[in-house]
Order: C-alpha cells, then structure tokens, then sequence
C-alpha cells in the first residue's frame, strides 16, 4: 500500500512525537505571529458581530509554518518517505503562496483555481503518486493517462472548498480535523504510512490552531492558510492513496462550493457577490437571506428555517464534518471487503 | 441544539449523496467497460473509450443534477418556513382587521 515501502506499525511511536511537536509548536508561534500581524496592520473586520472588531488576518501562515516543520521532522524521521513528505511540503507551500498573493492583491475568480491547480506540481514532478486508486466493491483500476489530469482538478476543488468554508470563526480548523482524523485512521486501517504521517501532523496543528480560531476569533485563517489546509489534503489523497475516502469525507466542502457556484452558475469571488446569503440580525444571529440571486451556500442552507448564532452554525458544520469523515471510515471498511 | 432535527435532514442528504456516489461508481464500472464495439482496428477502440469517457460523464452530471435538485427543494421548504422578516420586506397589515375584531368582541358574551 505505502509508496516508500515502510510498514506503518514502525511509524506510529515516532508519528506521535511528531504530532507532539507539531502541536507545541503552533501553539508557541501564533501569539507571536498575531502581535506581528496586528503591528503590521494586517487586520480584517468581523462583520458577523454587530461591534464589527478588527481581527488579525492571515493567521494560516502559522498553519504553514508548523505543516512545513512536521514534514521536515517527518523526511529526517523516515528518509524512506522523504520524496513523498517533500511533494507535500511544496505542494502545501504553493499553495500558501497563491492565498498570501489573494489575501495582499486579490486574484480573480478565474486566476485562483488555476493557481491553485498548479500547485500539484511537486507531485506530478517527482512521481510522487499510484495511478491505480482503489474503489469501494471494485477493487484497484488503472488509470494512467486519466489519473495525472485529474491531480491538477483535485488539487484546485479541494484547496477551493477548504477556502470557500472558511467564512466563520472557527470554521475550517471545525470542519478540517474530523476529515484530518478520518483519514488518520483510514491510513492505519489500510496499512497508509504516508498518509498516516501527513494527516497527524495536519490533525495535530489544526487542533493547536482551533484554540486561537474558535469564536469569539483572536485571529483570521486567510487565503494562505484555508489554500494550504485544503491542499496538503489533496495531497494526502494523492500522495496516502486515499483518493475515494477523502472524496467522501469532504462531502460537505463539496456541498457548500457546487451548490454556491451552481447558484450563481459562474466562478466567483466572495468579494464580488453583491447579494450575501446571509445577513446579520440585531441580536447577532445569522438568518438566511431569501433572495433567489444569493448563493446557495451551506451555512445558508443550515440557517434557512431558523437563525443561529454564529458559534452555534459552526457546531452544526462540525457535526456535518465529523458525520461525513464516519462515512469515509465506512467506505475504507468497503474497501478491504 | 435548537435546530437538531434541521440537522437530521443535512445528515440524510449527505447520507443519500454517499449511497448514490458509491451506487454511480459501481454503475461506471461493471455496466460500461463490457460495452466495446466490435473491431481490432486501433481507431475503433479509441472511439470506444473516448464513448465509455462520455457516457461515465454523463452519469456524473445526472448524479450532480438530481443532488442539486434535492438539496434545493429542501432549502426552499425551509426557507417558506421561515418567520424571519427578511431586510427590506415592510409587514403588511391585512385590511379588514378591525372589522373581524368587533365581529369577535360581540360574539362574546
């Protein structure tokens, strides 16, 4: 199953060192990094609470930074697994590039998924991928010439979706760890030595990132961080051999984007949508707003029948996640069948 | 939670999404490789992978389609539902209250 060959019940006592780590280190840098982000002035406004505080922004390149020591630690720990660690560390940096070049100049709706689609290229460079995925009931197929296409479109709807859910406090790091945890144990369920050690460190940053996310927010992921997240999973799937499983867990990603976008029936910015799906109510819950020309997004669709508060709408999306990456589980189970 | 039971129809959309997936992918699989046309010319079993590339994408976008369609009519059910009074929308007051309202009054005994 593994590419580098490396059994995975060697990897798990040094996978939890490197999770340990991983989750200090977060932890230590980004109260450094928002006293940085607030001296420069990098802020952003809260316009889902009713003061309108300004919130440090671009708090993923704490993300980045602790994603890019967990791989460093991990190709220093097992040389085995290094060219696929490395793809990852490049394709995560890619990424976080094209999100802090949106979050300074604001690329345009047709530009970022191209980008971003791009950002595959350490992968697709240094072979770092099995053109044979395995399907629940089906068993491996083959897919040579098809599979190489489809890394570049995985790599963009992923890194995209992640991106397109981040819209409350607390949101992605709520919605990307039971996908992170998911594929943490269908790694070891399916013998997945790269995957397992991507998805601990993911899972172990995002953890220690949540407690400075979570509402009431002490500081915004930005486009460099929510890119990277949905990038280093595209990057699990492709590089863990866990393609159809993360497909499943990230149902409610794929959910929120293919509904917003078939709403508007084009690509868009969120900048540049005019009529908001949702508005803010004067007792600061969110209601969703009726106009046929908003996006249908997920939280619109969670807040249709019943506003809630915003910490309450995040709950709800975790409990979406947290159900979908079951599924995956589920499926890895229809695989080994 | 207050909308607990709203959750439950998400989780089932999301259910059935999942079923049908799997469903789509074991129909792509089993009911399309078996379909070949009938020559050993090169050309002809191009057309053949290039049609069974076609006919997989057309299951997918049928499975887009009606995915969409139930997640839709599921937010305009709710959406009537809804009491919020949305930004801009004045209340109208029905003509003809007052009247309804003595009718009442001298119903009462």
């Amino acid at each position: 199953m593994p590419i580098s060959g490396l059994p995975i019940t060697e990897t798990l006592l040094p996978v939890l060192l490197i999770s340990a780590l991983v989750f200090a280190a977060t932890l230590i840098l980004m109260p450094y990094l928002i006293k940085k982000l607030k001296r420069s002035g990098m802020v952003g406004i809260d316009y889902h609470k009713i003061a309108r505080p300004k919130i440090p922004e671009m708090g993923g390149i704490g993300i980045v930074a602790s994603l890019a020591i967990g791989g460093i630690l991990a190709i220093i720990l097992f040389p085995e697994t290094s060219m696929g660690m490395l793809s990852a560390i490049l394709m995560m940096g890619t990424a976080a590039l094209v999100g802090l070049v949106d979050d300074l100049r604001q690329l345009g709706p047709k530009i970022k998924p191209v980008l971003t689609a791009a950002a595959c290229w350490p992968i697709l460079l240094l072979q770092t991928y099995v053109p044979r995925p395995v399907l629940p009931f089906i068993g491996g197929t083959r897919l040579t010439i098809i599979y190489p296409i489809m890394v570049p479109i995985g790599t963009a709807m992923a890194a995209n979706a992640v991106n397109m859910l981040d819209v409350l406090n607390g949101a992605m790091p709520s919605t990307c760890i039971p996908v992170a945890v998911a594929l943490l144990v269908c790694s070891i369920i399916l013998g997945s030595t790269e995957g397992l050690i991507l998805s601990a460190i993911l899972a172990s940053t995002l953890l220690a990132y949540y407690k400075f996310n979570k509402y009431p927010s002490k500081v915004f992921t930005g486009d460099v961080g929510s890119l990277a997240v949905g990038a280093n999973i595209a990057a699990i799937a492709v590089i863990g051999r866990l393609e159809i499983i993360t497909v499943v867990a990230m149902i409610p990603f794929i959910m929120n984007s293919f509904h917003s976008l078939a709403s508007i029936g084009r690509l868009f910015e969120r900048r540049q949508v005019r009529t908001r799906p949702t508005f803010l109510q004067k007792d600061e819950r969110i209601a969703a707003n009726s106009d046929s020309r908003s996006p249908l997004t997920l939280t619109r669709i969670i807040v249709a029948k019943v506003p809630l508060r915003e910490y309450e709408i995040v709950r709800a999306l975790f409990v979406l996640s947290a159900f979908s990456s079951l599924l995956a589980v589920l499926t890895t189970v229809f695989l080994l069948g | 939670m207050a909308n607990s039971k709203y959750l439950l129809g998400l989780i089932f959309i999301i259910l059935v999404v999942w079923l049908t997936m799997i469903l789509c992918l074991i129909i792509v699989y089993y009911l399309l490789p078996p379909m070949e046309l009938s020559s050993t010319v090169y050309v002809n079993e191009l057309i053949g992978a290039v049609l069974k590339l076609l006919l997989a994408g057309f299951v997918m976008l049928v499975w887009f389609y009606c995915w969409n369609l139930l997640v839709r009519l599921y937010f305009q059910r709710n959406l009537s539902q809804s009491t919020v009074k949305q930004k801009g929308q004045r209340t109208r007051k029905k003509k003809g209250n007052t009247r309804v309202s003595q009718t009442y009054t001298k119903s009462i005994p």
